[in-house]
C-alpha cells in the first residue's frame, strides 16, 4: 500500500513501524524515517509530564492521508508511512513515525521532510502540555508556518 | 437553531457544544459574528483564518450557507507532529 496512515491510542513502537516499512519496500533503495517525542520541558523551562493529543473523529485521519498523498505524488516515492499518536503521551515517548520508501535517497529525505512540516500546521490535532502546573494548548509557531511555506514556493 | 461544536482550546474556552440561533441563510461568516459577540474575548481568534470550520466532515469558507440541521464545527489552530 503505497500511503499509509494510522492513528494510534497505543504506545507507538518505532522500530515495528519502520520493519514493516522496509518490508513493503523491497525494489526500493531507501527508506528515511523521522520519530518525533514528547518533550519533557515546555518553552519555558515549565516541567511537561503528558502531551495530550485531541482528535477529530473524521478529519484527523483524513488530513494524515492527505499530507501521505501529497508527498507520494510531490515526491514520486513509492511509499508514504504516518503513524500518530492520540490520546496521552508520557514525556519522551514516541507521538510520530513519518517515513517514505523510494527508488533513490533525496525523494525519501524530502518526503519525510515535508510530511513533517505539513503535520505540524495542518494535521488536525490538540494539542496540550500537561504539567505540575496545570496544562497549556500547544499551537504551531511562526517558524512551523515558515517550514509549511517554505514547500509553496 | 443550529448545534454547534468547539474542539481544541475554543471547547475550553466557550463549551464543547452549544446550540446557536441563526437566521435562515445565515452564512458561516455570520456565525462566527454571532459567536463572537457572546465572546468578545474571543472575536480575534474567532475572526481568524486559522480557526477553521467544518459542516460534515469538509473544511468550508466563510460564505458557506448553514444547513441548520447539519452541526458546525469550529477548530482551534490544529497541529500535530
Amino acid at each position: 500500500m503505497p500511503v499509509y496512515v494510522r492513528l494510534e491510542d497505543q504506545p507507538l513502537v518505532p522500530q515495528r513501524e519502520l520493519a514493516e516499512l522496509i518490508a513493503q519496500a523491497a525494489g526500493d533503495g531507501a527508506v528515511v524515517s523521522f520519530v518525533g517525542l514528547a518533550r519533557g520541558t515546555a518553552k519555558d523551562g515549565e516541567t511537561v509530564d503528558q502531551l495530550v493529543l485531541e482528535h477529530h473523529p473524521v478529519m484527523t485521519v483524513q488530513s494524515m492521508e492527505q499530507i501521505g498523498s501529497d508527498a507520494l505524488a510531490r515526491f514520486g516515492v513509492t511509499h508514504s508511512w504516518i503513524v500518530h499518536r492520540c490520546g496521552s503521551v508520557d514525556s519522551g515517548e514516541p507521538i510520530v513515525f513519518a517515513a517514505a520508501s523510494s527508488p533513490h535517497r533525496r525523494a525519501a529525505f524530502e518526503a519525510a521532510d515535508f510530511m513533517m512540516d505539513q503535520l505540524k500546521t495542518d494535521a488536525v490535532f490538540w494539542k496540550r502540555e500537561q504539567g505540575p502546573n496545570g496544562s497549556n494548548w500547544i499551537e504551531p509557531t511562526e517558524a512551523d508556518r515558515a517550514d509549511r511555506a517554505k514547500w509553496d514556493q | 437553531m443550529v448545534q454547534v461544536r468547539f474542539y481544541g482550546r475554543l471547547a475550553e474556552q466557550i463549551a464543547p457544544q452549544t446550540d446557536v440561533a441563526v437566521p435562515k441563510g445565515a452564512t458561516v461568516g455570520e456565525l462566527r459574528s454571532l459567536i463572537a459577540s457572546r465572546h468578545p474575548q474571543l472575536a480575534l481568534d474567532l475572526a481568524s483564518p486559522l480557526v477553521r470550520v467544518c459542516i460534515g466532515d469538509t473544511l468550508v469558507a466563510d460564505d458557506f450557507p448553514i444547513d441548520q440541521r447539519e452541526p458546525v464545527e469550529f477548530f482551534a489552530p490544529v497541529s500535530g507532529g
